[in-house]
């Protein structure tokens, strides 16, 4: 990764390996980066969305997979699962201080 | 998870470690190398102490104390030895104060001081052991093991400097002014803290955060012929609708919702006044 920042194959295959073996972070990190090399990849977000779901970060999650589900260029195969993720989406915490 | 995926993993982590090994003990050059820039939007720009302004590219080395600044559509992804990545969003400034990282017992010490601008920390290994701080000129944020967004807004005419912080995950996140804490520890949640005052109480901002994520992200467009070699990556890489289904049946049924359990506890230390805001079960609020 350090020494072929600019490599997106070696990026993606991190990113997938760590989602795989629970560095869900490391995973997160990738991804966002992809996203300043082109902001426009569905794919991606819904990636995003679903990590941040793991991590019960429900509102990163929801604007990930709304941003995913706005898409035109989102895959017809993975809209479906990506509404009914959304749908099953708590509400946000509305915990506050003191 | 199979054997040859966590094989890769250790590989990939392997090139990670090697060239914190190298970073730390190789060249003079090398030494002074604590992360690299991995994406970029425009023309960030980097000053390394004693150096010049460079433009930060892919692949450009960043370094301890490092002045990197940002306009109105430049961005910055780096990542660190130990892993952590900080994005830098537009219109932003900030100093690398202090980079510290031993890829042996991968702990360390990881501190930016920001004086404008969005930022998104994303803690590596450092943040496990370690609070990754970035101070403003009215707060400082301490993150632990996750993620935050901060942003400081500079003193305009009559309005004061104000730094509004964001937990987007991870096990706590300490902001601090004026010999005040504020903890968060529920995803969403964020502190806001005028120049001169003390934080104010965890709010949620839900538009906050969306804003702030799409401000991160960027409106760039890839060349064409990047952007069919990600989606080939993507389609090759990431699941299909089959496992994606199954994926998504499974995480829905993980993080069902438990009872809410939220609890606001005040603590007096000394002259510190710590309010804690957690969740003990990190679950949200009942679903839809």
């Amino acid at each position: 990764m350090l020494d072929k920042p600019g490599n997106l194959a070696v990026a993606l295959k991190y990113a997938t390996v760590a989602n795989q073996v629970g560095d869900l972070e490391g995973a997160i990190s990738t991804y966002e980066g992809m996203l300043l090399v082109d902001s426009n990849l569905p794919r991606v977000r819904l990636e995003l969305g679903i990590l941040y779901y793991r991590l019960k970060s429900y509102d990163a999650a929801r604007t990930y997979l709304e941003t995913a589900l706005q898409s035109p260029t989102l895959p017809a195969d993975v809209r479906k699962p990506a509404e009914q993720l959304l749908l099953k989406m708590p509400k946000q915490s509305r915990s506050r201080g003191a | 998870m199979s054997k040859s995926n966590v094989l890769v993993l250790l590989l990939l982590r392997g090139l990670l470690v090697g060239a914190a090994g190298l970073a730390l003990f190789s060249t003079a050059q090398a030494q002074s190398r604590i992360g690299v820039t991995q994406a970029t939007e425009n023309n960030p720009v980097g000053k390394p102490p004693g150096g010049v302004d460079r433009v930060l590219r892919v692949g450009t080395d960043v370094q301890a104390n490092e002045v990197i600044s940002t306009k109105s559509e430049d961005r910055a992804h780096l990542v660190f030895l130990d892993g952590t990545t900080l994005t830098i969003g537009p219109n932003s400034s900030l100093t690398i104060d202090k980079f510290v990282y031993d890829p042996t017992t991968q702990k360390g010490e990881l501190a930016v001081n920001a004086t404008k601008g969005v930022f998104r920390v994303i803690g590596g290994r450092i943040s496990k052991t370690s609070a990754i701080t970035v101070t403003t000129p009215s707060a400082t944020m301490g993150i632990r093991g996750g993620i935050m967004v901060v942003g400081y807004t500079p003193p305009s005419g009559s309005s004061p400097g104000l730094t509004t912080s964001i937990f987007v995950y991870g096990n706590s996140m300490i902001v601090t002014a004026n010999g005040v804490s504020q903890m968060v520890t529920v995803p969403g949640l964020s502190v806001t803290t005028i120049t001169g005052g003390t934080p104010g109480a965890p709010t949620s901002v839900q538009g906050s955060l969306s804003a702030a994520l799409a401000n991160l992200a960027g409106n760039k467009t890839a060349a064409a012929a990047t952007l069919v070699a990600i989606q080939t990556l993507v389609a090759d890489n990431l699941g299909n609708a089959v496992t994606l289904q199954a994926l998504i049946q499974a995480i829905i049924i993980a993080n069902a919702p438990l009872t809410l359990n939220t609890t606001t506890t005040t603590l007096t230390n000394s002259s510190n006044i710590i309010t804690v805001v957690e969740n003990p079960n990190q679950t949200q609020a009942s679903p839809h």
